[in-house]
Formats: C-alpha cells, structure tokens, sequence
C-alpha cells in the first residue's frame, strides 16, 4: 500500500497544539536534545523511511513511551501536552481535526456552520453515538460539558473560552456556540480539549475522580490507569466508525528521561515511543527496525525579549541580541542540524501562513551590524536606560534546568559577551520561569513559541496587551492584520495578514528562534500505520503532528 | 546513624555516610568496650596509599591554580570543534560545546574541592561541637539538640534545597553551605556517640570526681579524644560530597553555568553515551579517580588513628 | 516506657517538619493557581478565581492550622493538580518505592555479608585490600550513571531485563520482580560497597574477642566460628544502617524513579515540588518524616533483640 520513501506531513495541515502550560513547558524542554552532527543524514525534516504497510492486521496490543504524565483525563482540569494529547485521542474523539490541507474538518461532529458575521457557530453532532458508559452523545451532554465543566472557576480552558457567551441547544443533535464577536477561528478551538466530549453522567457520578476515570466516545475505553506507570485502554467494541479500531489495546507509559525511554525502545520494552527532542529523533533514526514517524511543527525553540523594560524597549538592542546569534551553530547544539531549519517566525515554511519576506526581514548572524547597532545604543546621551554614555549592558538570562537548554544558553552567553554585554546565567525552575514569563519579570528568556492552532489563536495570545503577551510587544501593524484574521476565513486574506505580522515581528525582533521542532513518533516496525487517519469521509487527515497519533487506525503485523 | 540527605534519594551521599560514622564510630567503641586487642601497627603505607595521595595533590593543585595552569579557556565555546575525540588538541577530547574537556575538568576540580571542603569543615565544627555538648551534659539538652538534628534528617532536603536555591541563587559558596548545613547531622551522632563512650572511660571519671570543671574536663580530656576519630572521617565524607555534587547536577541544582563542575560536565555527557562516550567517561574517571583516592587515604589514615587511639 | 520517653521528641519532630514543609513550600516562587490554570489561561481574573477556590488568599497560619486539623483527623486533603486524595496517592506509590529498596537491601546484604566476613577474615591480606578498594570504588560513581550503564548492559545489550515498564506484585509477581531488579540493582550497588565495609570492621572487633579465641581453642570450625558466633554480635551497624536506609529510599530514589520511570514515592515528591502541588507535598513530606522516625525506633528495639544485653539507654547512645 505505502511506499517507502514520502513527504512527511508537515505544518499548515494539523490540529491541535499542546494547549496550556504542560505543552509550554515541554516545549521548552523539546528545545533541549543533543548533539546531532556527524551522524545526519542531510535532510531537513521532509522525508522518512517508513517500512511496508501492508494491510490492516485486527488485535494485538502494543505499549507506547511518552514523554511525561499528565495531571488528569478531564477535559478542563487536565494541562494536554503533547503526550497528553496522544493518549487523549485514544479515550476522546476530538469533534473538530484538521484535515492535510490544513482545513478545519468536523471529525466527531457532524457538521460546523457559522452564521454570516461569523458570531454564531452551529454544530451538527452525528446520530446514535455513544459514550462508553452508553449514554448518548447529544446536544445536551454538549450543554452541560460546557456550563458545569469547561466554564467553572477553576477550569482551564476557560479564558480559552471567553469569547463563548452561550452554548445554546437547538434540538437533540443540535448546538450553537454564540460568540462575544466575530472569530473565523474559532473551530480551531474545539480540536483541543474543549471539543472532546466525555460522559456528563460518568464525570458527575465520579465527582472529584472524575479526572482519572476518563469515558469518551472515543476507539479506546480506559481500564485502568497508575499514575506515572501504566494508562491502560482496550478495543471499544460500539464505536462509532466502522472497522475501528485494529488493536485490541493500549498501554501508555510516561518514561520521562529521554535515554531510557529510547533504551525500553531498543529493548523492546516498549513499542512505540513519542519525543520532541532533536537529538532523540536523530538517534531514533539510526535504529534498526525501528519507523519514525516526524512532522515539523510550527512550535519553535528559542528566546523571549522582554520589550517592555529597558534597555529592551530600545530596537536596537533587540536587534543586536539578535544579529549576534549564529542560528545554525544554536541548532546543532541541540542536535537539529539535518533536521530542522533555522526557524524565523511563528510558521514554519511548510505551513500554508509561512511568509517568505519575513523570514528575508528576520536578522541573521552579523557580528559588525550587532556591533555596531549595540555600540549606537550604549553610545546614545538618550538611551533608554539611562545609564552614562558607554556603559555595557548587563543582564541576566534565564533558562529552565536540562541539560541542553543549559549548552544552549552558555552559547548565547558566549554571543551576547563578544558584544561586550555582561550576561549572566539563571537556572530557574519550570514553575517559577512561567510565572517570571507572566509577570514580565525577566529581561531574555528561554521560550518556545508557536503552535498549531489557528494563527488569529496564537498570534492573538502573543502580540495582544495582557498577561499571556510575555515579550509585552504590541503594535498597530500587528493590531490591524489580527483584526482581518478575526474577521475573515478567506485563506488569501488571512495569509496576507499573517504575513503583515511575521514582518513587523521579524522587524522588531521580540522573539530569538532556534529551529522549528521536528517531532517524532519512533515504532517498532511491526506497528504500522501510526499517521494514515483519515476523516470519517475519507478526506485525508493531518498525520501525526507533535508526535500526536491518532490510534484507532493503528495495527500491528505481531 | 542516619543518612545526611535521605529524602534526595541519593544512596551514596547517604550511604557513604553511613559507612563513615559507623566504621568510626564502631573501630573507637569496640576498642573502648573490647579494651586493646590490636596488634597490627606500623606498617608502611604502601603504594597504593602514596599513588592516590599523588592524585590527591594533583587535584588539589588544579582546584587552587586552575587560572594559572596552562589550558584552554574552558568557558569559551567552539561549536565546529564539539565532541572531539582525544588528540593533539584536545588531550582529552571536547563536551557539548566544543570546549575543552581537560581544561574543564582542571577548573570543575575547585568546585569539587570547595564544596567537599567546606561542606566537611561545617559538617566538623558545628556538628562535632553539638554532638560534644549533647553527649556531655546528656538530658534535656541532649533531648532538645537530637530532636533538631532529627528534625533536620527528617525534613525533605529537596525542598530546602530548591526554597534556597530559588532565593539566593546558585553560587558556589550557596551551595556549599547548604551542604554543609545538610552534613552536621552525620557529625552530631557521631560525635555524640564517641562522647558518650569517652565519657565513661576512668580518666574522665577521675578526672570528674576531682571536682574538675566541666569546661576543663571538655577541653582538656574530651574534646582531644574525640576530634580525631571525628576528623579521621573527613576524607572519605568529602567524597561523599563530591559525589553528591553530582546527583544535584542530575536535579539541576548544581552550581550556576557556565562554571564547570565535574558533576556537571557528567550530567550533560550523559546524553552522548552512544557517539562519543568520552564526553560523559573522562569526568566520571576524574569523580571516580578522586571518590577512590580520598576512601583510600581516608581508610590508611584512620586505621594508623585509631591504632593510637588504643594507646590511650 | 521506652516508648513514652521518646514520645515528646518524635512528635515534635513531626510537628516541625510539617510546619517547615508548609512554610518552605508556600515561599517558593511560582503560584500553585498558575499550574492549574497554564499560561494560557492564566488571566489575573482567572489565578484570582482559582486562588480563592483553593483558599490560598488567607493567611499562611490560617491554611497551616487548617491543614492540620485535618490531617490529625486523617484527611490530606486532595492534590491541586490532579484532584488525586494525597493519602490515596501516597498509599498507591509506597510499595513500589519500598519493595525497590527492600529489595536492594536483600541484594546488598546477600552480598555483603559473605564478601565482608571474607574481608575480615582475611583482615589485611591481598583478598582484604581488593574487596576494600573495590567497595571504595561502588561508591564514587554516581547513582545516575551506575543506572545508566546497568540498563545499556542488562537491558539493550543483553535484553535479559526490562528497562522500564513497572509490574504490580498483585498483578504478576514473577514480572514484578523481573521490573524490579535493575533499580534495585541500581541502589545496591552502593549499599554492598557500605554493608561490606560495616561488617568487615565489626567483624574484626568481634574476631578478637575472648569467646572467638575459647572457641577456638575448643577446636571449633572456621566456618562455624563465622556464621554461628561471630556474625550475630558483628551485626549491629549493619542492622543500623540498614534499617535507615529503609528510611532513606522510602525518603525518595528520586533519581532511580525518574531513570527507571517507577511510580514510586520520590518521583512523587518531586513532580509535586516542581508543580507547587503544596497539599501532596505535605503528605509525601510526613510520610518521610514518620517512616524515619518509625525506622529508627524499631532499629533501637532491634538492638536489644540482637543483644539482651544492650539496655535502650545504651542503644539510644548509639544511635
């Protein structure tokens, strides 16, 4: 069926990001990875080795590594990183993926229709669709979802939600979302958690465990779950999609260090494993009988600049932090040089919103232009800082503990000080270095920016006045082209936007990339078909973006 | 007898640390109880004994001459240059960012040694000094001291470590200290322990009776029967800490980068374990080379100590 | 009696611990509502909402007094994170991270004991300096590495043993201990190095000690001499240290957990710290704390089983 050699599936055609702090917080560390070098073949992210299909192959159970555990299974209490995603998409049916074309698709919905200002969202749910626990999938499962769990005080994907001022049932299979405004994004939103629908009856009936004993409509059903040690799901025998799925079972285990997993791997402890780390992806590669399945995401490594203190107001500043910085030296650091390409906004050039003059805006390593823009700005009787007239700057960069990011920011250390700035380094704990993203209190950061949401969804959280704005940069252009990306779902319209904002970003340099993370599911060449899924129709879907499969349409030939 | 950090989980902090008190403490009271028996003395320290001295002084000299020592800047990285194999550039290979292995690893001996040093000296005093006045005055004061000290063993380390880390930050000196902090109660029992045992002896006794004053019967009779068993541990403790030093790495709460640390350099080498092994190898030889050299000594040393020690 | 005396101290030790917990814990920077929120979501309006849901607006007295009202009548409350009960979750990690330890114990000790009674017998011999250098040397490697090389050799070379892939005792016993092994492994390794080294030097105290020499005389075996007379006297550091090393792992192999992927007590208490999770820290925090405490008292009444002759006041000296 399949043949060797293909394009992986790239950017502009998936769903679904890592949504909440998890997926932020693993990305960061998915900017770690290692070496890389030597050993690469010289491709960037753009084709694989995939073994023989073959046909589908009913039964069989199969483990899976991930990268790390995830707090709760209820839509609104669980952070969903990536891993987290992954083993959701076994439980839950997300009711809206995206499709390889990079359109939004009702999966587990029937249909989607916005009313003329886009202000109005109608979903169409499928007929006799059943939880595991055999209540009925409906609009008023739908209703309560929403207004007991999704919207609660302590819910977290309730800001995801605030444009939502009702969710209204039309009739049995009928909902309408009715928006605060006008968002063309807005179906981006229910590929995350907010569109996996579970049991009302089971969450209600399980209260506060609600959390660990999942029930969605989903191929699997849960059976048990130890935290940190094994999430166990068996074949739903009533779903919904005929024919699915093949396996009989899966057992999901969380193996957080990056060299064991990929030992359980070799060992055949495991069956499957999921990594965003570059150096992994590059050691997965060189394994025997061993498939990889990758993707290049948008969500990209780097740095943060807190444009909202001095001397970082100042673009010249900016701009000298970023000149200075050899990107491909940075990459190979982290073991993406054959992998990945040098990232230069929020899109990678495999997504439909990519922009090409942005990326030819974006500064590239120019020791004599830093120098030179730097001297300008510690020379200036007017520099915002105000400090004497040629006076270095000092200031402190901060990184989460890995061992990667710790080669990655002595690297940047060593940039920045051939300027004559004196860095110092910070190692700071993960909760504390997204609080210190929250409050602006930091002035160059580690971070990870980019997903594979909406633009008007990504680009809205980053460069719009509020908390979630961590480099405080705003700006009218960015301002103007957010607008007609709220306002239009014409794909010429909203990538000319996309691209309006790319080059004020690249202009004014708030965000330093690496490159962009290619994930990878790495199998065991017995299980096949890990990124094949297609729509109930048939439409293509988007493979296996940020090493999130889609297990209903796996099998395995053991 | 307990572990110095028993809820980081590091078995070898702790259970060196046992190894330590307890050889000590068991070599002075069974010689106290058993009375003399030992026969086996004066015999020459061998070559194993001078070898792992040698090692020592070559260590120790690093850590003090580390900037005067002609090596590679170890700080400056070389991307082109990383994971070089040993050569006639790079003796001993590159890391992770192209900088130089042996140069690294001669200025990660300070951190070593600087931690090992003072983690030990503070350990020494203030836990020798409570577990002297503990055993001495017994009662209530004993009561209230070992309740701190277990109180101390029994707190989590991990989350005083990061309370601090987070607040003062991650220099060496820091951590030092908080290692030092986290070792007085090994020294507080073992001193304890030997205080007792010293106390029941017939010289202190007599001492007593003749109306001597505490503060004389401590620094005079005391406090020299119990400083070398105490201090003959020294040795072996600083490779504990040395050691340890590497499982903070493995937390990520080791001294701040880009300074090097041994433990460090085999944290971050632990990832090319496959491509170039050396990276994570030639530090842990280093670790080993030293953690062995120091329980050889520290061994050689306190069987001569504690064969005075039945001379008493 | 006994118990009583020591009564006072060991709750204020517990007392103290969890104050220190609490305070420490709280002080640390990152907001627990962040976490539950991510920053996605984290809108002031909404780590408002969530912090006075959690009552983490009042004072720290106030939440400290009562967290341990509650927890004196048996409820720790449920984890911010995962709205786990934290006394559900301790219950469900502890075996796994006491099985590992007691099972490196038994290793090591299965080890130790032969190879240090050989030490000592052949005190100062070439066999003694070989054994002596080579416990020296388990013990200057750290933990993270020895697990490492364990799982390269065991694991993807051999593929004798599993790297990963915990197995419950009541679910499959021989599995079970097959998942077990090579993080046991792990943490012997240093605790052969240090039990060898304790009986060995107990081991020659008792050797010259005038009932071995009587036994001797009276023409009674080498062997017999070892095992049946000397081993039990020469046991106390041994019994000592072994015991509070129960205290210690259960104290969290944090590192063991994380490379092994265990779901054991440390990864626990780390995760929990990392993610400000306070309630479950508390828990984890206490059950360290007693379990230390417990492990302690029953070594000091073990003395006493070992040897009738040791009173408490004489093994409370020692320990």
């Amino acid at each position: 069926m399949r043949g060797h050699r293909r394009p992986v599936r790239v950017s502009g055609k998936r769903v679904l990001a890592s949504v909440g702090l998890v997926g932020l917080l693993l990305g960061s560390a998915a900017c770690g990875g290692g070496d890389g070098d030597d050993n690469g073949p010289a491709q960037e992210g753009t084709v694989e080795d995939v073994s023989e299909q073959g046909d589908p192959v009913e039964g069989g159970e199969i483990t899976v590594g991930l990268e790390a555990e995830t707090n709760s299974w209820l839509p609104g209490e669980g952070s969903f990183s990536n891993s987290g995603t992954t083993v959701a998409y076994a439980i839950y049916d997300p009711l809206i993926k995206r499709t390889a074309e990079g359109d939004f698709r009702p999966y587990l919905a029937e249909s989607m229709e916005p009313n003329a200002d886009l202000t109005v969202w109608t979903l169409k749910l499928r007929p006799n669709v059943q939880f595991h626990d055999g209540t009925p999938l409906n609009a008023q499962a739908l209703k309560t979802i929403f207004d007991e769990y999704l919207t609660a005080p302590t819910s977290n994907v309730k800001n995801t939600l605030a444009d939502v001022t009702a969710l209204n049932v039309v009739d049995d299979l009928t909902v309408e979302y009715v928006l605060a405004q006008t968002n063309a994004a807005f179906p981006s939103v229910l590929t995350g958690s907010p569109g996996w629908p579970f049991s009302p009856t089971a969450a209600a009936a399980a209260g506060e465990d609600a959390g660990a004993n999942p029930v969605g409509t989903g191929p699997f059903q849960f059976v048990s779950w130890q935290r940190d040690s094994a999430f166990v799901v068996e074949k739903n025998d009533n779903y919904w999609q005929e024919g699915l799925p093949h396996l009989d079972g899966i057992t999901f285990r969380p193996i957080p260090d990056e060299d064991t997993r990929v030992s359980s791997l070799q060992s055949g402890d495991i069956d499957a494993m999921q990594t965003l780390r570059q150096s992994t992806v590059q050691r997965a590669r060189d394994l025997d009988g061993v498939d990889n399945y990758e993707y290049l995401g948008n969500n990209a490594g780097g740095s943060i600049i807190n444009s909202s203190i001095a001397p970082f107001d100042d673009l010249r500043v900016r701009q000298a932090l970023a000149y200075a910085i050899d990107q491909p030296a940075l990459i190979d650091v982290i073991g993406g040089t054959g992998l990945t390409p040098a990232a230069t906004q929020y899109f990678s050039p495999d997504s439909p919103f990519y922009s090409e003059k942005a990326a030819e805006a974006f500064p590239t390593y120019d020791m004599e232009q830093a120098q030179e823009l730097y001297d300008d700005y510690i020379n200036d009787p007017q520099r915002s800082d105000g400090e004497p007239v040629g006076t270095d700057l000092a200031f402190t960069y901060r990184c989460p503990p890995d061992p990667t990011l710790n080669e990655l920011s002595q690297l940047y250390q060593n940039f920045w000080s051939q300027l004559g700035m004196d860095v110092s380094l910070e190692t700071v704990e993960q909760a504390a270095h997204v609080q210190n993203g929250i409050s602006k209190d930091y002035e160059v950061q580690c971070w990870r920016v980019g997903d594979e949401q909406d633009p008007y969804v990504t680009l809205k959280n980053a460069f719009t006045e509020g908390p979630l704005n961590f480099t405080g940069y705003t700006s009218p252009e960015i301002a103007d082209g957010l607008e007609t990306l709220r306002t239009t779902t014409d794909l010429a319209e909203r990538q000319e936007a996309v691209a309006q904002i790319s080059l004020d970003i690249s202009e004014n340099v708030p965000n330093l990339f690496t490159g962009y993370t290619l994930t990878d599911i790495a199998v065991r060449d017995v299980v096949k078909n890990v990124d094949g899924w297609t729509f109930p129709d048939g439409t293509e879907g988007d493979g296996v973006p940020g090493a999130q499969a889609m297990w209903g349409f796996v099998w395995t030939t053991e | 007898m307990s572990t110095p950090v028993p809820n980081l989980g590091a078995p070898h902090p702790g259970a060196t640390s046992e190894l330590t008190v307890s050889d000590g403490l068991i070599a002075e009271t069974t010689e106290v109880a058993a009375a003399p028996g030992k026969k086996k003395r004066k015999r020459g320290l061998g070559l194993v004994f001078w070898l792992a001295t040698s090692w020592l002084v070559v260590v120790l000299i690093c850590a003090v001459f580390a900037d005067l020592l002609p090596v590679k800047d170890p700080l400056t990285p070389d991307v082109i240059n990383k994971l070089a194999y040993p050569g006639p550039d790079h003796w001993l290979g590159t890391d992770g960012l192209g900088r130089d292995t042996l140069a690294r690893l001669v200025h990660g001996a300070r951190v070593s040694v600087v931690i090992s040093v003072t983690a030990v000296t503070i350990g020494m005093v203030v836990g020798g000094f409570l577990g002297i006045i503990a055993g001495f005055f017994r009662g209530k004061t004993e009561t209230v001291l070992m309740t701190i000290i277990n109180i101390i063993l029994a707190f989590p380390a991990l989350v005083l470590l990061l309370v601090l880390l987070a607040f003062v930050g991650r220099s060496l000196v820091v951590i030092s200290l908080i290692v030092g902090f986290l070792s007085i109660p090994i020294y507080t029992r073992v001193a304890r322990a030997t205080t007792l045992a010293v106390a029941e002896r017939e010289f202190v006794r007599a001492s007593r009776t003749m109306g001597a004053k505490n503060s004389r019967v401590l620094a005079r009779e005391i406090l020299p029967n119990v400083v070398l068993p105490v201090a003959a541990f020294g040795l072996v403790a600083m490779g504990v800490v040395i050691v340890l030093e590497g499982t903070l790495a493995f937390l990520g709460l080791s001294v701040q980068q880009p300074a090097p640390t041994w433990g460090g350099m085999i944290f971050d080498g632990k990832r090319y374990i496959n491509e170039a092994a050396h990276v994570v190898l030639i530090p842990s030889i280093a670790m080993f080379l030293t953690v062995l050299s120091l329980n050889l000594v520290g061994d050689a040393l306190r069987t001569r100590f504690d064969v005075r020690g039945s001379n008493l | 009696m006994y118990v009583l005396r020591r009564l006072p101290s060991l709750l204020a030790t517990l007392f103290a611990v969890s104050l220190l917990t609490f305070l420490m814990t709280s002080l640390l920077p990152g907001d627990p509502a962040l976490q539950i929120l991510g920053a996605e979501n984290a809108t002031p309006e909404a780590i408002a909402e969530v912090r006075a849901e959690l009552g983490l607006d009042d004072p720290l007295p106030v939440r400290y007094l009562a967290w341990i009202g509650d927890a004196l009548t048996g409820d720790f409350g449920r984890s911010y994170r995962t709205s786990e009960p934290v006394a559900e979750a301790i219950i469900d990690r502890l075996p796994v991270t006491a099985e590992v330890g007691i099972l490196a114990i038994i290793i090591a000790l299965l080890v130790a004991i032969p190879v240090g009674m050989l030490s000592a017998y052949r005190a100062g011999t070439r066999t003694d300096k070989i054994i002596s250098s080579t416990s020296f040397g388990l013990l200057a490697v750290p933990n993270f590495m020895v697990a490492i090389f364990l799982i390269l050799i065991f694991s993807v070379t051999l593929g004798i043993l599993p790297a990963t892939g915990w197995v419950n005792f009541t679910d499959d016993p021989v599995q079970n201990l097959r998942s077990a092994l090579l993080p046991a492994l792990s943490l012997a390794i240093a605790e052969m190095a240090v039990y060898t080294r304790l009986l060995r030097t107990d081991m020659i105290a008792t050797l010259q000690q005038d009932f071995v020499t009587m036994a001797r005389v009276k023409g009674v075996s080498n062997r017999r001499i070892l095992f049946r007379h000397a081993l039990r006297p020469s046991s106390f550091s041994l019994m000592t240290v072994a015991g509070v090393q129960v205290g210690a792992i259960i104290g969290g192999s944090v590192v063991i957990e994380t490379l092994f992927a265990l779901p054991g007590v440390g990864r626990l208490l780390l995760d929990s710290v990392v993610q400000r999770d306070l309630l479950m820290v508390q828990g984890v925090a206490l059950v360290i704390a007693v379990s230390y405490v417990v492990v302690n008292f029953t070594v000091d009444i073990l003395y006493s089983y070992l040897d009738p002759r040791i009173s408490h006041g004489r093994s409370a000296a020692r320990v």
